[in-house]
């Protein structure tokens, strides 16, 4: 009997097939950028550069846990057993063919990585998890193709901004101006932490992109882009859905065989 | 009835300025309104030091003030929309017609101008509750 294999997203369009390529575990992003682990954690806010990470528990081959099937199968992740405190980063997605929807970004998280807590709203994205998880899996997210500099943003709170037009440089607007365009090198800086809190150093995070190629990377479906009722495979599914659940609810045996 | 400019991105406050310049240079503006999200110039970020967290200033570059005919104010806002209220007996047609040439030179990125009502014309409720409490 073959193993499961999961389906991932319908759809034929662009935009479904950047989803179920950004969802499928198996696919390695494109690294972009570079930033380095010292300017993440800079950028990140929950700890200097340097410092050791606090715990709220004594590393776990020092704690006596008990017998348990479930704690011998499951490995546990390297913050887990260092005993990190929980922390968190958060991103916003510009509605303006940002290469990432929150939505999306939240089932990747689901099947890409394990140990971390993706929440999901219309306009962010956090990310919980222990602090070296979050932190590992934050510099994938933000060095490769899941990330736009200009249409992509790091923001602990305030998140205003994802459904508002682009200011002149093409760059999001952000109410707490975390980051912002240095026209001499064509590069987004950011000023600030994801918490607001100004830094010694700007940190670059790199060139935006041009929007022709965003478009071609990115997982919305826009009504001057790609129309979600043009893809009618994908549309074909969201009807069946739709119709199977209000049929069933209705009356279970009416669906059999459907 | 007023005419709104819709830039397709938000405006700068160097272009902003520009732009007023150019509609006042006109003659045919009663009244200007600039509309869009609110710059804030202090938050309160978390501090190690500080239990309640520090104030900081946002440095918004378009948090300045700009100068236009012979007033100077103090923009607050990323403009997004601009709401003229012309001068009574104004032709509107040859007004908008005169804006839009104004939008082709200083919008580069495109616009849409629209004629409406874009404000109140009366109080509403609001108003009256806005007024009670200010007594």
């Amino acid at each position: 009997m073959s193993a499961y294999v999961s389906q991932l997203y319908p759809g034929t369009s662009r935009s479904s097939i950047n989803r179920r390529k950004y969802m499928d575990p198996k696919t390695k992003y494109e690294k972009l950028r570079s930033i380095s682990d010292e300017d993440l954690v800079r950028v990140l806010g929950h700890r200097k550069p340097g410092e050791a990470y606090k715990t709220v528990h004594p590393p776990l081959e020092e704690m006596k846990e008990p017998e348990d099937p479930i704690r011998r199968i499951v490995e546990p992740t390297s913050g887990t057993k260092a005993g990190d405190r929980i922390r968190f980063v958060q991103f916003t997605d510009s509605v303006y063919f940002s290469p990432m929807a929150p939505y999306v970004r939240t089932w990747a998280i689901y099947r890409r990585y394990r140990g971390l807590d993706p929440g999901v709203l219309s306009g962010r994205n956090p990310i919980e998890g222990r602090e070296r998880d979050v932190e590992k899996v934050a510099k994938e997210l933000i060095e490769t193709e899941v990330f736009d500099p200009a249409r992509t943003a790091l923001r602990g709170y305030t998140v205003h901004g994802h459904a508002l037009r682009l200011d002149e440089n093409g760059m999001m607007f952000d109410a707490i101006r975390r980051y912002k365009f240095n026209k001499a090198k064509g590069v987004v800086e950011y000023v600030k932490d994801q918490l607001g809190v100004p830094l010694d150093k700007p940190v670059e995070v790199g060139k935006p992109l041009p929007e022709e190629e965003l478009k071609k990377r990115t997982v919305q479906f826009r009504v001057d882009h790609i129309k979600f009722i043009s893809d009618k495979p994908l549309l074909g599914w969201v009807h069946r859905i739709f119709e199977l659940r209000s049929r069933s609810g209705f009356n279970p045996e009416g669906v059999k065989g459907i | 009835m007023e005419i709104e400019i819709f830039p397709k991105r938000l405006l700068s406050a160097s272009r902003v300025e520009k732009i007023l310049n150019s509609i006042i240079s006109l003659g045919m503006a009663k009244n200007i309104i600039l509309h869009g999200p609110k710059l804030p110039k202090y938050v309160v970020v978390p501090s190690r030091e500080h239990l309640t967290g520090i104030r900081v200033e946002t440095g918004h570059e378009d948090l300045k003030r700009i100068r236009f005919g012979d007033k100077e104010v103090e923009l607050t806002v990323k403009v997004g929309r601009i709401i003229i209220q012309p001068i009574e007996g104004i032709d509107l047609n040859v007004f908008s017609e005169k804006l839009r040439e104004i939008c082709n030179e200083l919008l580069p990125f495109g616009f849409d101008i629209r004629m409406g009502q874009f404000t109140k014309t009366r109080p509403t409720i609001s108003d009256s509750i806005r007024e009670y409490i200010k007594q």
